[in-house]
């Protein structure tokens, strides 16, 4: 309680406050900008964040993360191009609304369901983490290199549209995550002779490469075409007291609903809020006018997908398994400021973590004035072009990636990671799953080796606890439940890709 | 060839490489490495049988075609870029890297040369003064 406290006074420090203000900007610019994701807008921040206080530097992530969700709604409203994945089902109702001269009152629904999706899952963050992280006290080596395992397998299974593949992509991660230095017997392995791998791939690069220059690679490949301008806004941005009553109730539900989806590793923001989209109309005594630009339309999506990025960080925060790919580039933040996920956060860091959740509050709080008073000027990014996107990106990737240690071997890793990022995007293999099994494979490694070490080499010392055996049991399921249910669905696993 | 076939090929030389670099280690280094290196095989093996065993099909006719002139020319000025940077330096490699793919990108000298003068700036202002990031010298800044 005492560190509940704390946290929102420390939250309100001015400080803290402008860093909130200017990554949720920030986030919602890039949010906007259809060619730009949140995972980037993540990336390309944590160098910027490296030299802040812990707490300012998580909260600035957090506010991009929220930010970009959300502003992904203003170009699927504007232009029905989605900003982010997550706001595609936004469109549905949004573009429509547009079309009707109501996009004033669309981007208000939009930013209101965001911010009650924001604070529903705020709730679950600070109710639910501290008693799952005490649950990591129980946890020994052979249960965390279950626990990566299962991370590991839930991301391949759930989220990949082809499971082999999802897979595929965490067992390249693995392969890459042993670049470095042996973790018990300090031998150096795959460095290729190079020194500066001897530490293992710098992080942040790695990420740079794989979520920034990749996407500076797929923006290239396409002809550059001029873009279609964002519609004016016309009408008023108020919503009237009847209007609010038809969504708040809604949001409400989503958000909750959006908060689960979220605490799942590998579900993510586009299911959360395809999930919302259809709540809104099962819930509705309208079904007919779904499509053909309602509020409704607007906040079940907009409300889940942002309860995804409270819900997302429980995991993450608490056994250290980000359920994708933001959450995990959040996680490298989180370990490059000396934090480690688990019981350490809610009581020896407690001061860091609280206030990290108090900012999550007021970020969300920053979001709802930014998207009432600033919508119609965020609307405007959404018509840069993306030619000039592609220098800039790229070279705000080398800066990035050369700041955290000062050394230039650092961007030729991120040039080689884009270069990855950008073919790992076209054989459609899961850039989410490489990345979290660059992060669980030390884990997982260090976890079965001291295992191995402790019982003498013996494997059976894997399968003692009841709580590895329930990692296993879901692992085991989530690869094996998608086959079933294609199996009996008389399709081929193969099919399931687009 | 079939897009997935290109897949499975660079990623069974991945597994090669490593495999090949494994025998190297010394015995009780060589464990770990051998499985998540196996496993990459192995699941990429599976992946190119249910392939190629699979009717063949058409490979999926990509919505757009690649700009491959556009694409490379980014890519090989992004190399020059960074393997000038710590000769010449960051401040003047990065307003002449933005400046030449902006001009080449938009074609509209004047807006390139204001973009590039902006963000440079403000790239100088960002990182050098308020995080004070020692951005990379050589001969010019």
């Amino acid at each position: 309680m005492e560190f509940v406290l704390y946290g929102f006074i420390n939250a309100v420090q001015p400080i803290n406050l402008l860093a909130s203000l200017l990554s949720v900007a920030m986030g919602i610019m890039v949010g906007a900008l259809p060619g730009l994701s949140a995972a980037m807008g993540v990336a390309l921040l944590i160098p910027v964040t490296f030299g802040m206080p812990s707490e300012t530097a998580l909260i600035s992530l957090a506010g991009v993360y929220c930010g970009a969700i959300y502003g992904g709604s203003i170009s699927a409203i504007l232009l029905k191009t989605p900003g982010t994945s997550s706001a595609a089902a936004t469109a549905l109702d949004g573009y429509p609304m547009t079309l009707k001269g109501e996009a004033g009152k669309a981007l208000t629904t939009a930013v209101v369901a965001s911010f009650i999706g924001g604070l529903i899952s705020s709730v679950f963050l600070y109710t639910l983490s501290p008693p799952l992280a005490s649950l990591a006290l129980k946890f020994g080596p052979a249960e965390y290199f279950w626990l990566s395992i299962f991370g590991l397998t839930i991301i391949a299974g759930v989220s990949s549209k082809s499971m082999l593949k999802g897979l595929i992509s965490g067992a390249l991660g693995l392969v890459l995550s042993t670049i470095g230095m042996d973790p018990m017997l300090g031998v150096p392995r795959f460095t290729f002779g190079n020194n500066n791998l001897l530490q293992g791939l710098p992080f942040t690069a790695t990420l740079i490469g794989l979520f920034s220059m990749s996407q500076v690679l797929l923006l290239a490949e396409k002809k550059i075409k001029e873009k279609v301008k964002a519609k004016e806004i016309k009408d008023k941005m108020a919503l009237s007291k009847d209007e609010l009553k038809r969504i708040i109730p809604l949001s409400a539900w989503s958000a909750t609903i959006g908060t689960v989806v979220g605490i799942l590793p590998g579900a993510g923001g586009t299911i959360a809020s395809f999930i919302g989209y259809n709540e809104a109309r099962r819930l509705s005594k309208q079904k007919e006018l779904f499509g053909t630009g309602i509020i409704e339309g607007v906040a079940g999506p907009e409300s889940a997908n942002n309860a995804v990025t409270g819900g997302s960080l429980i995991p993450t925060l608490t056994l250290g398994i980000p359920g994708n790919s933001v959450t995990a580039i959040l996680l490298g933040g989180l370990i490059i400021q000396g934090l480690k996920p688990g019981p350490d956060l809610f009581t020896v860091h407690g001061k860091v973590t609280y206030t990290f959740f108090a900012g999550f509050v007021v970020v969300n709080t920053m979001m709802l004035i930014l998207g009432i008073f600033g919508a119609k000027y965020f609307a405007k990014v959404s018509n840069i072009s993306d030619d000039i996107l592609i220098p800039l990106i790229f070279s705000l990737s080398v800066i990035g990636s050369y700041s955290i240690t000062n050394n230039i071997n650092d961007v030729w890793v991120m040039f080689a990671f884009g270069i990855i990022g950008y073919f790992v995007a076209k054989f459609k293999l899961n850039s989410a799953a490489v990345v979290l099994a660059l992060i669980l494979g030390p884990i997982g490694e260090t976890g079965l080796r001291r295992t191995l070490i402790m019982n003498h080499g013996n494997p059976a010392a894997l399968f003692q606890s009841p709580i590895s055996w329930v990692l296993i049991t879901i692992s085991a399921a989530s690869i094996l439940m998608p086959l079933i249910l294609t199996v009996l669905g008389g399709k081929k696993i193969v099919e399931k890709e687009e | 060839m079939k897009k997935d076939n290109k897949l499975g090929i660079a990623l069974l030389i991945l597994s090669a490489v490593f495999f090949g670099m494994i025998f190297r280690l010394p015995d009780k280094a060589r464990l770990y490495p051998l499985i998540v290196t196996s496993i990459l095989a192995v699941l990429t093996i599976i992946h190119l049988l249910i392939v190629n065993l699979k009717k063949s099909e058409e490979d999926e006719k990509t919505g757009e075609k690649i700009e491959m002139k556009q694409l490379l020319t980014v890519i090989i000025g992004s190399f020059i870029y960074i393997f000038l940077i710590d000769k010449v330096g960051y401040v003047t490699t990065t307003f002449l890297y933005v400046l030449g793919l902006l001009i080449f990108l938009i074609k509209d000298i004047k807006k390139s040369v204001f973009i590039s003068l902006a963000f440079i700036i403000f790239i100088y202002i960002l990182f050098k003064m308020g995080l004070k990031v020692p951005l990379p010298k050589g001969f010019l800044i």
